[in-house]
């Protein structure tokens, strides 16, 4: 059966690498170059403070690692095709590397999710040319 | 440079809240509003010469200030965007100050609505917003704005507790309130904690009764030079000071979010106006969820960061209490017309200002209101400081 949840509605030029590189297992975030910054989600601008950096942001590849920042659960879904995942958990991860990323959280009753646990990359091969890089609760 | 009390509110108009308006489009409905607040000035169309025209919830936004002068049929010299979602209406003052104040205009008229169409939008917001939806929709819907609000409300929870028992005070004093404004969206309705308590989880650790009612509505008022305001029939409501702050988009930035954008906007507010939050008689605060609330309340200086849940027990927010907060049932009890939405604390504020608010009217004098505005997934928030003491 064809996955039908929603992916990615509009791609930015910054992101199609990022989307490429989730089929083969790989979370990528940038860095600039010049001053060091982590930046997520990708673009062309370094955030960071008193950094001029334009397109100096290089893709790096993340360990996969983090802790859980916040999380919800949801238990109402305004989209019929989520209808057989409530309840299911949003999370903010905050990943070691120093970005922070939206995901959910697998494999763990949501009633045992907490902030502060740590979590590690379990993907998702929703399509063939699409994983979707959500966590686990790790030991 | 500062715009203190170079400016004032000099008239408005809120039109009723409600649940969906799929008979009226923007244009009317920011029509009505528009000829609602000249009218309420006492001013003539031809006096309007600054126009901030700001775009609902699904942005129909491109050239929205010619559209409307042409609507309307007035030819202002100056127009502009304001462009920050829910602290448009707080932030539109404050814009329309500083053009009064610069001499580019002498009554600037400041409006937003929402015709929300539940059939057309579920829930009334948006669809995908293009710069996120990437990053956030793959992992399921958040239901509307209630999944970013509740990941605040978790981790302030973690972070200094703040259950949904604490946060409910701010739920029931609003309902109260609302109990008192015959246009509000639960006029009819009185609240409990209880009832707050066991309200149905709608994205943990938020429930339902701590959330914003969605309503189609509008919102118009006209900032005017105070000189000139002084000769007009509707006591001025100054504008004493005002700023926003803008530190991010969304939560994927790596910055503390249990710390309200709010706390930099209000120490400049603060600063501008020469009052502190202890002098404030009256409050109109950006009320998307309990959560909001209290985390502004401590970053615009009323609270200490952490306290807020507990400082709020302490506190009577009702029109008849010590510290009374959004007197018109707040947007969680008024209702939420879109970006309007942010604009009925600034229309409430005027209201209670001028003695003007009926059965709701603040019982202890009014002197100085604090009112803010708050954008997105507290993306960005503006302070505003009103009175009507010309010698503030
Ligand atoms: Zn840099």
């Amino acid at each position: 059966m064809p996955y039908s949840k929603p992916l990615i509605d509009h791609p930015t030029y910054n992101s199609k690498e990022w989307w490429a590189a989730t089929q083969q297992h790989r979370l990528l975030y940038q860095r600039c170059r010049l001053c060091q910054t982590p930046v997520f989600p990708p673009r062309d601008a370094c955030p960071g403070p008193d950094c001029l950096g334009f397109q100096a942001n290089e893709w790096q590849e993340s360990a996969g690692r983090g802790t859980i920042y916040s999380f919800t659960t949801v238990r109402q879904p305004m989209d019929p095709r989520f209808n057989d995942d409530v309840p299911y958990t949003l999370a903010l991860i905050e990943m070691d590397e120093g970005f922070r990323m939206w995901s959910n959280i697998t494999g763990t009753p949501v009633e045992d999710v907490r902030i502060g646990q740590r979590v590690a990359v379990a993907w998702d091969d929703v399509t063939d040319e699409v994983a979707l890089p959500k966590f686990t609760v790790a030991g | 440079m500062t715009l203190r009390g170079a400016a004032a509110i000099v008239g408005v108009c809120e039109l009723r809240p409600e649940r969906s308006r799929p008979d009226r489009d923007i244009p009317s409905l920011l029509a009505e509003a528009s000829l609602g607040a000249i009218r309420d000035a006492g001013l003539r169309k031809e006096d309007i010469d600054g126009m901030l025209m700001e775009p609902d919830f699904a942005g129909s936004a491109g050239g929205l200030n010619a559209k409307m002068a042409e609507y309307l049929g007035i030819q202002p010299k100056f127009g502009a965007g304001i462009n920050v979602q829910g602290a448009s209406g707080v932030t539109g003052a404050v814009l329309a100050a500083a053009i009064v104040n610069a001499g580019l205009a002498n009554y600037v008229l400041v409006a937003c609505a929402e015709a929300r169409d539940p059939n057309a939008r579920p829930g009334g917001f948006p669809g995908p917003d293009p710069t996120l939806s990437e990053w956030q929709n793959p992992f399921g819907p958040v239901v509307a704005a209630n999944g970013w609000y509740a990941m605040i409300a978790q981790r302030y929870e973690y972070l200094y507790g703040g259950t949904v028992d604490k946060r409910a005070k701010i739920a029931v004093d609003q309902r109260t309130n609302a109990n008192h404004n015959p246009v509000a969206a639960f006029y009819t309705t009185p609240i409990t904690r209880d009832d707050v308590v066991n309200s149905r989880l709608v994205a943990d650790p938020l429930h339902l009764l701590e959330c914003v009612m969605p309503t189609s509505g509008g919102s118009a008022f006209i900032v005017g030079r105070a000189d000139m305001a002084r000769s007009l029939p509707n006591k001025p409501v100054y504008i004493l000071g005002g700023a926003v702050h803008i530190p991010r988009q969304h939560f994927q930035h790596p910055s503390d979010f249990v710390i309200a954008p709010v706390e930099r906007a209000a120490k400049r507010t603060f600063a501008m106006a020469k009052y502190g939050p202890h002098d404030m008689d009256v409050l109109e605060l950006y009320d998307s969820y309990t959560i909001t609330v209290i985390l502004e309340l401590e970053g615009s200086g009323f609270a200490k960061t952490g306290e807020g849940a507990d400082w709020i027990q302490d506190q009577d927010f009702t029109f008849r209490g010590n510290l009374p907060l959004n007197t018109h049932g707040g947007q969680m009890s008024y209702g939420q017309a879109g970006d309007a939405g942010g604009f009925s604390q600034v229309t409430e504020a005027v209201f209670q200002a001028r003695g003007a608010a009926g059965e709701r009217q603040v019982m202890k004098d009014v002197n100085l209101l604090f009112v803010t505005g708050s954008g997105g997934s507290f993306a960005q928030q503006s302070g505003m400081v009103l009175t009507t003491d010309p010698n503030a």
